[in-house]
């Protein structure tokens, strides 16, 4: 094998406790792990030890780029890290996060293709990393602020272009939800890897470099680039379709490029910039011609009556607490600050929101009271709580409780363990009352969870949908290492009906068009084989389709790629007026990484290595206790389902029924289950066979997970 | 013109550090300045011609105008620039750059981006300051552009550009300026920004007078 282009050549390795930094070559592992995700996960293979717990030093962080990063790759500036989670419930297990950004092509323009710390720092820390030198310096006068102070205040230090990971108390001070945030919009959110850094006394990570990337072929990348730009061009809704004639949603991307047109669903933010309160903006990673983020510039006056800062904001961050509390209300002030502190306390807002139905229905029961929580819980989210007067005034409802959850403080540090946690310390505690155990039911009733090892991640939003393909998106619900959020579930075809029935419907649950599964059974049928999985009764070759769904999203992660943009860019062109039959092109990853590494895969042959991945993924599970028992479906989500009206009792098993007709049976999805095993070469019991290993190069995988007497 | 409108001062952003860089497309070019530092004495004495040309020179045929509240701070233009001149990605090569500036008192986090492109001023200050005359307008666009066979590495160039910062950088490698081309009238950079940051404007009205007018203006402020 040639050397692969696009890779700045080294891994550094970085042991904070001895203090002792080293590389090592990428090229040992370019070829078979491509990158990010895949290179990350090798490492966490070789390195941490199933009887090693997430606050160890013997844990490490994995942060790993890719060939596509810092080039023009669509989204390339994405990093993909894995560690052992503290936030994987109820055992601490493996788990990969994302942030986008510029960090990694700086990283990368640095000398480094990608990061490995372990170890614990004797004192607070920050690793300085520039062209090709590192250092570990010393971080006291940074510990225990913000990471909006942190990150200023290393920008006066090191230059303005110096790019920054770093963790704010909630990390410092272990909690398990803790992030690791990037600038104000960008944040390894999932995972609580916020916390391994805070255990390893590592307050930041800045990173500068002004070195040089070669690619393979410059001109092949650039006419990508171009034609990528041509994709995602939004288009006029209906124009080819015949149906959906309504305005503005398009695809996702589209629907980001509406986002700040009048008349679109945040409309909220328009008012500010014709009152004067803020002034809108844009802002994207590096390297891409999206832009999902929204930066708000607020005015002088707003500054200084709410303590309000300028920052960048994406969906979730921008409505997660009035999606709870006030029902997709028309985003508000208030929501900004929420997202500010959250950030700057280094919470996770996917987590934090959980707990706003938990209270709410909490306190209906008398489980959660103003005394036991310690939060002035009676009024919120309802008419008779003025928000503004309360929240943009000191100490409202979402300072006091987002102080408490960042500095573990009373029924903030039970938060701050993550939900399920929580519920198991609420259902433990008799001060809570007789009601207390109905907690957990109907957490599980508003998120479609992962097996018990992802148990600790709640989604990003929640979906009651009985599309076309939803055998096959709950497979990946229940293999996967994390939750079913957009990045696993919405690769491919998924993902348009999502923004299309949440946006509909705040349960996201509508009447099936015709048009809708004309479209997903033709895409299903021209990029997996078989279009049987979108056919009612859907179970049959559901497991086709969701080893489909797990090859995109590894390559995703492991070339990298934004999962959000490609997805668009893959499938969802059929909404477009671009091109004849409406397709995205499926193959552009592949095409990319070809331009760029000089490598000349088939598609075929990046979706083994893909393979190679997700197999290892699920080793390293195995080695830590998961096995099938563990890939369960929950079942109690559907009741919430029926109680919005989007489902009703009447299948066959105790199944449900949808709006479309289209029935949810357990039974039947324990088959898909048993053939999605079979399918991907596990054992009954959920495991990779040692045959499957080695054939997919893993023989030195088989030989660990037999020693430990796992195979 | 927003970017007459708007020169930011950005004078303490680090300048471009020391090339690491393994690609030299024009390694020759080092022997070539070298064989034309000899000839450089004769060249300063020229000056008042070189004025004089750069006064008369053709108006390009088009520049790139920039609208920073487009810009998304994506940084495609400045890879796409360092691509296509010189066959590697790297910020630091680019003639255009995108601007990050998180230091602005009272903005929070949230960054100012600036796409800093040449404007291809009518009466160029960084011709006008060339001792040996590298700068001259491009045959087929008009554009400024540097010999690089003559630039003596000297910076002049880069002390006149009437923006802040200038608009001409300086290769530590070769121990030369370069700057933007117009990539022979379909700029690159123009091509790869999808937020419509930046246009290729096919009419340059930019003047010096208005320029210099708006930098001291600025300098004032």
């Amino acid at each position: 094998m040639t050397e692969l282009k696009g890779y700045a050549g080294k891994i550094a390795k970085v042991d904070l406790g001895s203090g002792k930094l080293t590389t090592v070559d990428t090229q040992k592992y370019a070829d078979k792990y491509i990158g990010g995700r895949g290179i990350a996960t090798r490492m966490y293979f070789e390195e941490v030890m199933p009887e090693v717990r997430a606050f160890d030093p013997e844990n490490s962080l994995y942060f790993m780029t890719g060939p596509l990063s810092g080039t023009l790759g669509t989204g390339s500036g994405r990093v993909s890290l894995v560690s052992k989670s503290p936030q994987s419930y109820p055992v601490e297990s493996i788990c990969d996060s994302n942030c986008g950004g510029d960090f990694g092509p700086y990283l990368k323009f640095a000398g480094f293709d990608g990061l490995a710390v372990t170890g614990k720092a004797d004192s607070p820390s920050y690793l300085y990393i520039e062209d090709g030198n590192m250092e570990i310096l010393d971080a006291s006068d940074l510990w225990g602020l913000g990471t909006y102070e942190t990150q200023r205040k290393i920008w006066r230090k090191h230059g303005p272009e110096s790019k920054v990971y770093v963790i704010g108390p909630a990390g410092e001070k272990l909690a398990r939800i803790a992030i690791i945030q990037h600038q104000s919009g960008n944040a390894f959110g999932q995972g609580g890897f916020g916390a391994v850094m805070g255990s390893k006394n590592l307050k930041a990570i800045v990173v500068k470099g002004t070195g040089s990337l070669e690619v393979a072929d410059p001109k092949k990348l650039i006419d990508l680039r171009l034609y990528s730009n041509e994709l995602i061009s939004p288009v006029k809704f209906g124009e080819t379709t015949g149906g959906f004639k309504k305005k503005p949603f398009v695809n996702s991307a589209g629907y980001f490029q509406h986002w700040l047109d009048e008349g679109s669903f945040w409309t909220g933010w328009h008012t500010y910039e014709k009152e004067g309160i803020a002034k809108l903006g844009n802002s994207s990673c590096f390297g891409c011609p999206f832009s999902c983020q929204t930066t708000m510039k607020w005015s002088d006056d707003v500054k200084k009556k709410h303590g309000l800062e300028d920052g960048s904001t994406t969906c979730f961050e921008a409505w997660g607490y009035y999606q709870q509390w006030y029902k997709y209300a028309d985003i508000d002030v208030p929501q900004f600050k929420w997202n500010q502190v959250l950030n700057d306390y280094g919470l996770n807002s996917v987590e934090v929101t959980a707990l706003y139905w938990l209270i709410e229905k909490g306190r209906a029961e008398g489980i959660l009271t103003a005394e036991n929580t310690g939060w002035p819980i009676e009024l919120m989210g309802t008419e008779k709580y003025d928000i503004k007067a309360n929240e943009l005034s000191n100490m409202g409802f979402i300072e006091k409780h987002l102080l408490d959850i960042g500095n573990r403080v009373g029924f903030g540090y039970q938060v701050s363990e993550g939900m399920s946690r929580l519920i198991d310390y609420i259902d433990s505690e008799p001060k809570f009352g007789p009601n207390r155990k109905k907690l957990r039911y109907w957490y599980n009733t508003l998120y479609p969870k992962a097996g018990s090892f992802a148990d600790g991640y709640r989604t990003h939003f929640n979906q009651i949908h009985f599309g076309p393909m939803f055998y096959a998106t709950m497979m990946y619900q229940i293999v996967a290492q994390r939750d079913p959020e957009t990045k696993h579930v919405d690769n491919g075809f998924f993902n348009p009906f999502a923004y299309q029935a949440n946006i509909k419907n705040a349960t996201g649950c509508q009447p099936e068009s015709e048009t809708w599964y004309k479209m997903v059974s033709t895409l299903m049928k021209r990029y997996t084989g078989t279009d049987k999985a979108a056919t009612p009764p859907g179970f049959e070759d559901a497991e086709v389709v969701a080893k489909w769904f797990w090859r995109m999203n590894l390559e995703t992660d492991m070339l990298p790629l934004c999962d959000w943009l490609m997805q668009d860019l893959r499938a969802v062109r059929f909404w477009s007026v671009w091109t004849e039959d409406g397709f995205g092109d499926m193959e552009l990853g592949k095409k990319f990484y070809n331009a760029i590494t000089g490598n000349n895969l088939s598609q075929e042959e990046i979706w083994e290595k893909t393979e190679a991945v997700f197999t290892l993924e699920r080793a390293i599970a195995c080695r830590e206790g998961r096995r099938a028992k563990d890939d369960v479906y929950n079942m109690d989500w559907y009741d919430y389902g029926k109680q919005v009206g989007c489902a009703a009792e009447g299948a066959p098993g105790g199944g449900v029924v949808g709006l479309n007709g289209r029935t949810f049976e357990p039974d039947k999805l324990q088959i898909v289950v048993e053939k999605f095993y079979t399918l991907l070469g596990w054992n009954s019991d959920g495991i990779p066979t040692k045959h499957r290993l080695e054939e997919l190069g893993l023989s030195d995988v088989a030989e660990d997970l037999k020693k430990r007497a796992v195979l | 013109m927003n970017e007459a409108e708007k020169p930011k001062d950005m004078s303490d952003t680090k300048p471009p550090g020391l090339s690491r860089r393994g690609f030299l497309k024009d390694a020759s070019v080092v022997v070539g300045a070298a064989a034309a530092g000899v000839g450089g004495t004769a060249l300063w004495n020229t000056a008042d011609k070189v004025t004089q040309a750069a006064t008369k020179m053709p108006t390009s045929s088009g520049v790139v105008v920039v609208d920073p509240d487009k810009c998304t701070g994506c940084g495609s233009c400045e890879v796409v620039c360092s691509l296509s001149h010189d066959g590697v990605i790297d910020p630091k090569r680019s003639r255009i750059r995108a601007i990050k500036d998180w230091r602005k008192p009272g903005t929070g986090i949230a960054a100012e981006f600036f796409p800093a492109a040449c404007q291809q001023c009518a009466v160029p200050k960084c011709a006008m300051a060339c001792p040996p005359g590298a700068i001259t307008a491009d045959p087929k666009t008009n554009a400024r552009i540097i010999n690089e066979e003559l630039c003596t590495g000297c910076r002049k160039c880069i002390e006149a550009c009437p923006y802040t910062p200038p608009r001409i950088y300086f290769d530590e490698l070769t121990m030369k300026a370069f700057k933007c081309d117009l990539c022979g009238g379909d700029p690159m950079c123009v091509k790869v920004c999808n937020s419509g940051a930046l246009k290729f404007q096919k009419e340059n009205n930019i003047t010096v007078a208005s320029l210099v007018k708006e930098t001291d203006q600025e300098r004032e402020a």
